[in-house]
């Protein structure tokens, strides 16, 4: 399906060489089609995401209503067009693997790690060209058969995208837990395949294959984010393939690894024994937790750099910003915890984890308040890719603050698995995650198509977004807190959920406005493809060394010899130069590297003295204290 | 490609190799994974008198000194190339690949020993969940000892064709890390089946 | 029964799964599709407008649209309507929340540590979204204007790792006291109430009047006893009706091959009369079944229940060896489909599953804890406003506490709750406690040995104590 909109590609990309149609559009081993494969799959699975979460959104939001056209769509799961219980299950189940592994994974994480890490980075290709081929072909398969299990007869795996045994693991427990659990396994696995072979490629390439000078305090923040990206999957997908290897087992040898003590379906206590069903959330949020910034590290990376671009002003505090990467990607192995606070554990090691989760907070707090520090004073260009990056910076703050409730083993008591945690992370990690990916997608654009996105469709698509995310997600907090459970079918029949039913209307609402904004954005995208205007080489006056790239993107990458970088990626607005952008790869012996670090050297200690004094009194004047 | 005639950069490291290690790293983590769920599930499952306790089959001990021995050899094997003594070097390959096939026999002997000890993988008692463990663990060891099988029998082949020595080492270097690999995963996890139990 | 026995997974779909309706081109929803539709050509032409007004401006070289002013005012138009939003909704929704009256004896020190973190987080929500968008607006595009070249402060990024370190610090110590309080010493004087999970709904086991709950065993479990409860006569029960089955599907597994002869005989008759297309279901049954036959699938599933049910005799002797486990402590149990407490009693629920993960959850008393098979565990409240109270808070005259389900356990997973009723005295109590009947009918009771007393009100009834799950409120 891809491939057909790649097609286009042949008339502008000027190749030097021949290439079979096969070759270059479908087993490709170029990493910048591959990242296009990426893509364009991820935005697929993305838009089958969304309409099934429009689907449950109208279940919840009129549950008495029939909807003909559901049952047109549906057939026998939605009769009388009113949703099945058990596919409304299937249907939230399917919408969190793909939005979580296929989305903001794969269709972030790959599509961006294997477009800008050998160009940002200055290498031709990626350290194994044919791996990374792999990588998107069993992304691929475990795509489709990800989305074939939504076909069977039984449906699709339906315990939840975290699908906890023994719901799970028992064919009887539930329709969706027989074929449909199987095949949501066999993707599962696939996809961790795939990420282990793509994830190997980019750690790979950025320590072993970077261009002259481009030294790794001069990496531009994306790679790092990627960088970090890598480690945290290479490190915490096996443990997922583990966990899903003895749900497998259990599943259809009859071992009992994570089954005990179950009395199903009439006849009798099943014969398992021993087994342990905590274990499988052990290991599965051994990954789960990591997997959380797995999907937003990306999303930062990418922001770091179009804000800094678009603000034509440096990254407030590059090396503050690498440093709590790195314990963000540290930290998140040793919090997995938090998300079992009430399964029965410890109290003394919930403690721990409470502890250890809340340190997090202080990496990410430092990030945000860089990129506000980044905006203040610079000079905003407001391009598609900047809203959204703000638009990012905003969720991040709003979605992170409630992590500090959640990750409090007392607050959890009351809030785990309610609506409050559906708010928490749809905002900090679904809708920050994917407008770091609508980011990177609008100002990475002209790099891939060599064509420019329509901007005015890119404002509507933004705003529309933008409100309606915060209209879906930020009313589900109050719900939340009212103690209203999540993963429910329908809430009327509990009469004091009765008082949230007009919110529940509203943010269906919200979530229409949210579809019907993507078409916006579906349209652009492939239109401007084909049509879209012709792009300069570097058209945002960027300045890190992808834009030294020629416009018609070519195998290989350069057409000469890799240009070397003689600076960090954020030279914006230099008081020294005319232009407002210093490239990296621009050689100017004479310049200094680091124009700061040759004044402060005169005087550091007045110069720290006058910023902050500056940052402080405009802080004052902006809430009239002064 | 039309970068030919250009100046190409220099690695530091071979890509192959660095991969190779990755690809280890992450392994690691699967094999730390299902050791762990042992550790956490022993005492769960102790606390409900459903963990059988049993001596490993002394087969295991015999793979593990075959597994030494292999990695004398490897290591050999890859002193010769270094020195371009071919000659050598096939033969240590070879021996290594076929110590690794006794290897697979022994493991396979062991096994045959723990189901006649009634000790399944699908436990025909249900308490037997320790051996369970002790089959995912063997086996998934077992599939990447299969992996290096098939790296030795390839730099065998490369060897025979004089595609290996002091000049192109890249084969011959992945092939002795990752069998040193497999070699100290499968004594330490000989080690901690040996104690855990 | 032997149709339920091979085919308990069709059944079972068979249940929930309807089958698909003829679909036709007329009940279509065309309104549906011609909004679509609709809603596609607005955008188009949309997107065409504004191509026109981009070439408008190249053509006269005047800029007819300002974005970058738009944008900048937008998001000051979003700021102030965001903040409007937020309070709106704290206010009209404020007094649903359940924050501020707890009806528990710990939910006090839940709200108020609720408070200082929402507080701290409001605060620096109001605070670092206005900047930003101000910051939006303040800052947009000027071509007469340079950014101000900042690489780095090293006092203010010191500043603020530090001051969120110490507010967090702060939390976190909150928060562990108040997490130490909830899951601390259990009060000696608590009454154990079993709370029992199983698809889709919940049980509760009251000890009787020995104070005493009985052991109960996940084998013990059958029609007549739910619970699973170790009492000598439904246990003995059980086994007779497992035996009884085991007789009855050996018999089946000996006429095995005659069942598939018949089956298949009658398949061709069906096939060649014609009749399987007056009775599709029928026939589409018998063909399962001769499929099933035929590859030996009947077979297997018969060895297989016939296996289960032997385990599960063998099981059921091993505990039954044991005089202890079955000391009549259960007898006098009551299992009733309502929880009814007394107020300012400490109370502490023993959870168990049957089948799933479960999770018992009472938002009123900030009282959560997963239901896991094969491992108990526990949580102490005590309740402290009587439903009749809470009545009153609410202003709702049909307001009742309930227990929901909040794991994900399947399809009627949101209908799967339990009234919870908090009384004032004793004497209400008392009155609704007698009305509910005994597991044993009391003339079977007296002449059972008489309760134990001196058996140690055991915990949970099966085994030995994991650390890791008792240690929650022990």
């Amino acid at each position: 399906m891809s491939t057909a909109a790649l097609h286009a590609d042949e008339h502008h990309a000027d190749h030097h060489h021949k290439e079979s149609f096969i070759s270059k559009y479908v087993f490709s081993m170029d990493h910048k089609m591959i990242s296009k494969q990426f893509l364009i799959t991820g935005i697929i699975m993305g838009t089958v995401g969304l309409i099934m979460s429009l689907l449950f959104r109208l279940q919840l939001a009129w549950p008495d209503e029939q909807f003909s056209f559901m049952e047109t769509l549906l057939g026998k799961w939605a009769v009388d067009g009113k949703l099945d219980p058990n596919f409304y299950m299937g249907l939230v189940t399917i919408h969190g693997t793909i939005m979580v592994f296929y989305v903001l994974t794969a269709g972030l994480s790959g599509t961006f790690s294997n477009l800008l890490i050998p160009l940002q980075v200055g290498a031709r290709d990626m350290a194994s060209p044919f791996m990374n081929m792999l990588s998107y072909w069993f992304f691929f398969l475990s795509s489709v058969t990800l989305l074939s299990s939504v076909f069977i007869e039984t449906g699709p795996a339906s315990g939840g995208w975290t699908v906890y045994p023994p719901l799970s693991a028992l064919e009887k427990a539930m329709p969706g837990s027989g074929l449909g659990m199987t095949l949501w396994l066999s993707a599962i696995a696939l996809f961790i395949i795939s990420s282990l072979l793509g994830g190997i490629n980019y750690i790979s390439t950025v320590l072993n294959m970077r261009t002259k000078g481009m030294s790794m305090n001069r990496m531009p923040l994306t790679i790092w984010a990627f960088f970090f990206t890598a480690i945290l999957g290479l490190l915490s997908f096996p443990v997922l393939l583990g966990a899903a290897l003895f749900l497998i087992f259990d599943r259809s040898f009859g071992t009992s690894f994570y089954l005990s003590d179950i009395y199903l379906e009439g006849v009798g206590a099943l014969e398992n024994i021993g087994g342990s069903p905590v274990l499988y959330q052990h290991l599965f949020w051994f990954l789960g937790h990591p997997e959380v910034y797995i999907i937003l590290m990306p999303a930062l990376g990418i922001t770091s750099e179009v804000i800094s671009c678009n603000a034509r002003k440096p990254i407030f505090g590059y090396t503050a910003m690498v440093i709590s990467l790195m314990g963000i990607s540290f930290l998140s192995f040793i919090v997995w915890g938090h998300h079992m606070f009430i399964t029965g554990m410890n109290p003394f090691l919930g403690s721990v984890f409470m502890i250890l989760t809340l340190i997090i907070a202080v990496p990410s707090a430092v990030k945000a308040f860089n990129y506000l520090t980044t905006l203040w004073k610079g000079n905003l260009r407001f391009t598609p890719a900047m809203l959204f990056s703000i638009g990012l910076v905003s969720f991040f703050i709003s979605g992170g603050l409630t992590g500090i409730y959640l990750g409090n083993a007392a607050l959890d008591i009351q809030l785990h698995d309610s609506y409050f945690v559906v708010a928490h992370f749809h905002l900090v990690m679904g809708s920050a995650a994917i407008f770091g990916m609508f980011a990177g997608i609008y100002h990475w654009f002209p790099k891939m198509y060599g064509r420019m996105l329509n901007n005015t469709l890119g404002y509507f698509h933004f705003w529309l977004t933008f409100i309606s995310a915060y209209l879906v997600f930020f009313p589900m907090h109050f719900m939340g807190l009212a103690g209203v459970p999540r993963r429910y079918y329908q809430f009327t029949l509990v009469k004091e959920f009765d008082v949230w039913m007009d919110v529940n209307v509203l943010m269906t609402v919200g979530a229409l406005i949210g579809g019907f904004a993507q078409l916006f954005f579906l349209y652009n995208f492939f239109y401007s493809i084909f049509r879209g205007k012709k792009a300069t080489q570097n058209p945002w006056n960027s300045n890190s060394l992808e834009w030294s790239a020629p416009v018609e993107r070519i195998h290989g990458n350069w057409p000469g010899e890799i240009p070397t970088v003689y600076r960090g990626p954020y030279e914006y607005s230099r008081p020294d130069r005319e232009l407002d952008y210093f490239p990296q790869y621009e050689p100017d012996e004479s310049a200094p590297e680091v124009l700061e670090t040759k004044k402060t050297k005169t005087s550091p200690a007045e110069k720290e003295e006058v910023e902050s004094s500056v940052f402080f009194a405009a802080i004052k004047k902006v809430f009239g204290l002064s | 490609m039309k970068s030919v005639k250009v100046k190409e950069p220099k690695y530091p490291v071979s890509p192959s190799k660095l991969n190779l290690w990755l690809f280890m790293l992450a392994s690691s983590m699967l094999f730390a994974a299902v050791v762990s769920a042992f550790i956490v599930h022993r005492p769960d499952a102790e606390g409900r008198s459903a963990w059988t306790a049993f001596d490993l089959p002394i087969y295991f001990l015999y793979s593990t000194l075959i597994v030494i021995a292999s990695s004398v050899t490897v290591y050999l094997a890859y002193r010769a190339a270094k020195n371009d003594e071919l000659n050598q070097n096939k033969n240590f390959v070879l021996i290594t690949a076929i110590l690794g096939i006794m290897f697979c026999v022994s493991q396979y002997m062991g096994w045959s020993r723990m189901v006649d000890l009634n000790l399944t993988f699908v436990n025909a008692r249900p308490e037997d969940i320790s051996a369970s463990y002790v089959w995912v663990i063997t086996v998934l060891h077992f599939v990447h000892i299969v992996g290096g099988i098939i790296l030795l029998l390839a730099a065998w082949i490369q060897s025979i064709r004089l595609n290996i020595h002091k000049k192109k080492m890249v084969l011959m270097s992945v092939t002795h890390t990752y069998w040193h690999f497999v070699g100290v995963l499968w004594f330490f996890l000989y080690l901690f089946l040996y104690f855990a139990q | 029964m032997a149709l339920t026995v091979i085919t308990p997974v069709i059944a079972l779909a068979a249940d929930v799964i309807e089958p698909p309706k003829e679909q036709s081109i007329a009940n279509w929803d065309w309104v549906a599709i011609l909004t679509w539709l609709l809603v596609l050509l607005v955008i188009l032409v949309i997107a065409r407008a504004f191509d026109i007004g981009a070439l408008t401006e190249k053509i006269t070289g005047k800029k007819v649209i300002s974005w970058n002013n738009i944008n900048a005012w937008v998001a000051i138009i979003f700021l102030i309507a965001g903040l409007a939003g937020v309070w709106y909704e704290l206010v009209y929704h404020g007094k649903y929340l359940m924050l501020g009256n707890a009806a528990s004896a710990h939910g006090g020190t839940y709200d108020s540590m609720f408070y200082w973190t929402f507080g701290f987080t409001f605060f620096v929500f109001v605070v670092t979204e206005v900047l930003l968008f101000y910051f939006m607006f303040k800052y947009r595009y000027n071509e007469n204007r340079k950014a101000h070249y900042y690489f780095h402060n090293n006092k203010l990024e010191i500043i603020w790792t530090i001051v969120p370190s110490i507010v967090l610090t702060f939390l976190v110590l909150r928060g562990f006291t108040t997490w130490s309080t909830i899951t601390g010493e259990l009060d000696k004087e608590s009454e154990e109430i079993e709370v029992f999970a199983y698809q889709f709904g919940w049980k509760a086991r009251y000890a009787g009047d020995d104070q005493v709950l009985g052991y109960h065993n996940v084998n013990f479990i059958s029609g007549t006893n739910p619970l699973g409860i170790a009492e000598t006569n439904a246990v003995n029960e059980l086994v007779a009706e497992l035996e009884g089955e085991i007789d009855k599907l050996e018999g089946l597994q000996e006429s095995e091959g005659d069942s598939i002869k018949a089956w298949s005989t009658r398949w061709d008759r069906m096939k060649s009369t014609g009749l399987f297309r007056t009775y599709p279901e029928d026939f589409k049954t018998l063909d399962e079944k001769v499929h099933d036959g035929m590859s030996g699938a009947y077979g297997r599933q018969l060895e297989k229940d016939i296996k289960r049910k032997k385990t599960a005799l063998r099981r059921i002797a091993e505990y039954q060896k044991d005089k202890d486990f079955f000391n009549g402590t259960a007898n006098d149990d009551k299992v009733t489909t309502e929880i009814v407490l007394v107020k300012n009693k400490p109370y502490v629920f023993k959870f168990r599953a049957r089948d799933v993960i479960h999770s018992a959850y009472m938002p009123d008393f900030r009282v959560q804890m997963n239901c896991v098979p094969g491992m108990p565990t526990q949580f102490a409240f005590t309740p402290t406003m009587t439903t009749a109270e809470a009545r009153e808070v609410k202003e709702n005259n049909e307001y009742d506490y309930y227990l929901f389900c909040n794991k994900i356990c399947g399809a009627a997973h949101y209908n799967m709750k339990i009234k919870v009723t908090v009384v004032e005295s004793e004497a209400e109590y008392n009155t609704w406690y007698a009305s509910q009947a005994p597991f044993v009918a009391p003339t079977t009771a007296e002449t059972s040995e008489p309760a134990v007393e001196e058996v140690a009100p055991a915990a949970d009834s099966t085994q030995v104590v994991i650390d890791n799950q008792v240690a929650f409120n022990k």
